[in-house]
């Protein structure tokens, strides 16, 4: 019995997999040079550092150590200071490269920044195009640290950062408005919400009506001024039409309109006579936020828009 | 999607078919058609003067959403006056017979099917979306027949585009639009097969359970619903073969009309190419004997229709038939195709490993074709056998067919894929069955209503990926249109959509002067007011995926004046496409693609900065 535990046993080591494999790492990057490689395991909350010795120049290779399995994700930072990574690989026993190249370049959806091992995480659920994120705090750089590309509504940034310390964030729309500045630690269980409300700081609310018995209507598109605003009752008749071409609300503007009951429809033109229009507010925040999404489209013929 | 909606729908089509046939009534007399084309029906004479009707207006600058609707308007009424009693005589001359009800309520029932499919306008497949429901709804727009710069799908061969104005000018939005052509389809499937039974001299009898049979059959179903020129190609090819038979039965008639059907065929879709295979067999047997004259004639016939699209893609690009079968040394260099991108090309090979399917044995390949023609299949072969064991009946008239089937194997490999380009002789091979079987009156009888049975559950239970019970989703599908409502209840769901169509409308509302967009993968254009240039399939983009330079990439761009550029935010480009098309590096705030908004979750819309 015990010699078959013993076979058993080492029938099983025969066949396990080793500790780690060897991967190489080909740069076919435009005049950029790969100065770090980081993964992130599954199930894993923090990043490891693939050690790097010397920077892996265009058009050459290196090898390296990878841990043998399934990697969620690899991150790969160029010294131009562009990220570029591989999702879902699996480094095996056999030899493998892995080519970088501008198609494996972080064109959206999860933005990496990476200063640490330890992850902040952050989504934009604002309408926000945002496109500076300017961070303080031990480790991390100083000015912005999204380049050009912005971070679109609903996308990601993880920011990995060394300390447990709680660093300070702010964010930049396109018109330059700045959020609220926020503080956070990091913590890889729970996903900090970027918010449209981080963007009304600043500017005063218009009151046209006390706001218990009213609607709020925020300007949520960075680069539109909003002329008029409609109220239409559910059965489609103007309860409210404002004109404020002379003073029309600026991008994170807010105004508060008198409406007894909810209205069916709030319909807003910007400066350019595009016509926006919502049927209810965000449900978050009770707020009717007009955005680029809320552009009126349909399936009409050119000549009948 | 209501019941009141797809009557009214039903009703335009009607209305449509009604002025073509009252123009080929009031007309073929005067004009002596039938002289010539002693097999033409009214309703096709009246197709090809609307066609001419069309291109007058056109030149007119008239053929918009006003004027083409009030015409098809003003002949289609009378021309209800014309059709309803004619076909009411036709139903109460049928006698009563539990075999006639039976075989009616059934043809009813899958008739109902295949048109509620074809109401819910299909936004998932790319081809009517790309160009086929685009032409028509672009000439209608600007009021005249025009070539669609961004596009090289402008040329020959164009009679379903022309032909598809008439009902699209009765539609009130570009949804409602595609619901109307999609039932317009399959409405001239049935004008196939009334007519091609009628020269062929199918008893009336047997007629129902044919059509019935036809309509069952799965790859009907589904490509004779589409906005495409699949089913006028259908119509053409079935009245072309019906009619060359015909004139091989009857040698007093004069062997014309053949000729000039397979003609309009050929300028309605070029798969059609293949179906000249059965033809000329037919064609130069029925012509042995005939004078030089009547075969000058019949030459006549057959490339007059495609001679006038041909020369007018031929002014226009330097190639007669350009983009598909081109002579490439004589295409217009602004015209000239490159390959397509290798990413794509890959994609687009079905016999490639990619595809799990290519390891099929051959007979598995042969087995998937045939069988793709479900009752249809046992039609024919009911035919041949009787054609084998039966003296007074000639095998040749199989032959031909035959040779088309191994033809269209080897054309359209692999099977799986290409069966459906064989569509085009689907009905003709019904008919031709039938107008075999019918010799035996008792014996036709009982098949014709076994092989309705059979082509009815059988595809009921052929799995197919998009659906695990082709049956259910078919109920699911006509429940659905009828209550107005998408029924959840068997977790089907309605056609997924790619995100362009979307990212169109957007821009429409969003864009206030005229601009030009380019789209790096997506092929859609239906929904947009503004010409979309789809990079890898037009020739004056196509350089972008080659290795150049940022410069010339963006003097690409420039050169067409793009103001906007559509990709796919996280993956841009299939594969590694990316790597070549440099400008992806320059995403960013006031760079050369500037993010403006990304709609579906992840497609992207960027306006372009030019560098240069």
């Amino acid at each position: 019995m015990y010699m078959l535990l013993v076979i058993l046993q080492c029938a099983f080591l025969s066949f396990s997999h080793p500790e780690s494999t060897s991967v190489t790492v080909s740069n076919h990057l435009c005049e950029q040079s790969i100065e770090s490689i980081y993964i992130l395991l599954p199930m894993s909350d923090h990043l490891d550092i693939i050690p790097v010795p010397s920077s892996i120049e265009p058009e050459l290779s290196a090898c390296f150590s990878f841990p043998w399995g399934m990697i969620s994700r690899i991150i790969f930072l160029s010294d131009s200071g562009s990220v570029y990574y591989y999702n879902g690989y699996k480094a095996s026993s056999n030899p493998d490269t892995i080519s970088i190249s501008l198609s494996r370049k972080e064109f959206g959806g999860i933005f990496d920044r990476v200063y640490g091992t330890s992850p902040i995480m952050l989504r934009n659920g604002s309408d926000a195009v945002i496109c500076s994120v300017l961070i303080d705090g031990k480790g991390v750089p100083e000015g912005n640290i999204m380049g050009s590309n912005p971070l679109m509504p609903g996308e990601n940034l993880r920011i990995w950062v060394n300390s447990e310390e709680t660093y300070s964030i702010r964010f930049f729309d396109i018109s330059g408005q700045q959020s609220e500045v926020f503080c956070v630690s990091s913590n890889p269980d729970s996903i900090v919400e970027i918010s449209n409300s981080m963007f009304y700081n600043n500017i005063p609310i218009r009151e046209q009506s006390d706001i218990s018995n009213g609607i709020v209507i925020a300007n949520c598109i960075s680069s539109q001024l909003i002329v008029s605003i409609e109220i239409l009752d559910s059965s489609g008749n103007a309860s409210c039409f404002l004109n404020i071409a002379d003073n029309p609300l600026i991008p994170w503007e807010r105004i508060v309109l008198n409406c007894v009951e909810q209205p069916a429809m709030v319909i807003c033109t910007d400066s350019l006579q595009r016509v926006y229009s919502l049927s209810e507010p965000d449900s978050s925040s009770g707020v009717f936020c007009f955005n680029l999404l809320s552009l009126d489209f349909d399936f009409s013929f050119p000549e009948r828009q | 999607m209501s019941l009141l909606a797809f009557v009214q729908t039903i009703v335009r089509v009607f209305l449509v078919w009604s002025a073509f046939y009252f123009v080929g009534f009031i007309l073929e007399k005067p004009l002596k058609i039938k002289k010539i084309l002693p097999l033409i029906p009214r309703e096709i004479t009246g197709i090809l003067l609307f066609m001419l009707i069309a291109v007058i207006l056109s030149l007119s600058g008239i053929l918009n959403r006003t004027i083409t609707p009030i015409i098809v308007i003003l002949i289609g009424i009378p021309g209800m006056f014309v059709i309803l009693p004619f076909a009411f005589r036709k139903l109460t001359s049928m006698p009563l017979s539990f075999y006639n009800i039976l075989n009616a309520s059934i043809f009813i029932l899958i008739l109902t099917i295949s048109l509620t499919y074809a109401s819910m306008p299909n936004l998932s497949f790319d081809d009517p979306l790309v160009t086929y429901a685009v032409q028509p709804d672009r000439w209608l727009n600007t009021g005249s027949i025009y070539w669609l710069e961004d596009t090289a799908f402008s040329g020959f061969p164009l009679t379903y585009e022309i032909t598809a104005i008439w009902p699209a000018s009765l539609s009130t939005d570009r949804i409602d639009q595609l619901s109307v052509l999609q039932v317009f389809q399959v409405t001239m499937l049935l004008v196939a097969l009334y007519r091609g039974a009628q020269i062929l001299v199918i008893r009336k009898k047997l007629r129902i359970p044919l059509a019935t049979v036809v309509l069952s059959c799965s790859l009907i179903y589904y490509w004779c619903s589409l906005a495409k020129t699949d089913t006028e190609a259908i119509l053409f090819c079935t009245l072309a073969l019906s009619s060359i038979v015909r004139e091989i039965k009857d040698r007093t008639i004069k062997p014309l009309t053949s000729w000039f059907f397979m003609g309009i065929a050929l300028a309605t879709k070029q798969t059609a190419l293949l179906i000249l295979v059965p033809f000329l067999i037919y064609g130069i047997f029925r012509m042995h004997n005939s004078s030089w004259r009547m075969r000058f004639a019949a030459l006549c016939l057959i490339s007059l229709l495609p001679l006038v699209f041909a020369i007018r893609t031929f002014i226009k690009t330097g190639s007669p038939t350009y983009p598909v079968y081109s002579i490439s040394s004589i295409v217009k260099p602004q015209w000239k195709l490159l390959p397509i991108p290798e990413e794509i090309a890959l994609l687009q090979d079905r016999s490639s490993e990619m595809h799990p399917e290519s390891e099929y044995s051959v007979l598995k390949h042969i087995g998937i074709f045939l069988t793709s023609m479900e009752g249809i299949l046992l039609l024919f072969l009911a035919g041949l056998f009787f054609a084998i064991f039966n003296k007074n009946i000639s095998l040749f008239t199989f032959v031909p067919l035959l040779l088309y089937f191994a033809t269209a194997i080897l054309v359209f490999w692999p099977p799986w894929w290409g069966a459906k380009y064989a569509i085009l002789v689907y009905p003709f091979t019904a008919l031709l069955g039938t107008s075999v079987i019918q010799t035996r009156r008792t014996f036709a009888t009982i098949f014709l209503p076994l092989t309705c049975i059979v082509s009815i559950v059988v595809p009921l239970f052929i799995v197919s990926p998009s659906a695990s019970f082709p049956g259910l989703y078919r109920y699911t599908v006509t429940k659905s249109v009828l209550q107005g409502e998408w029924d959840t209840s068997h977790n089907y769901r309605m056609y997924p959509s790619s995100p362009e169509g979307m990212a169109h409308m957007w821009l429409n509302s969003y864009i206030k002067e005229p601009s030009v967009i380019l789209s790096l993968h997506e092929e859609k254009r239906y929904f947009c007011d503004q010409p979309v240039y789809v990079g890898w399939r037009h020739p004056a983009t196509q350089y972008l995926y080659l290795n150049n330079t940022l410069e010339d990439e963006c003097q690409i761009l420039d050169n067409l004046g793009v103001d906007y550029v559509l990709f796919y935010r996280i993956d841009p480009g299939l594969f590694n496409m990316e790597n070549r098309l440099l400008i992806l590096d320059h995403i960013g705030i006031n760079d050369i693609l500037e993010p403006i908004v990304i709609v579906s979750t992840n497609f992207l819309i960027c306006k372009y900065n030019s560098p240069l």
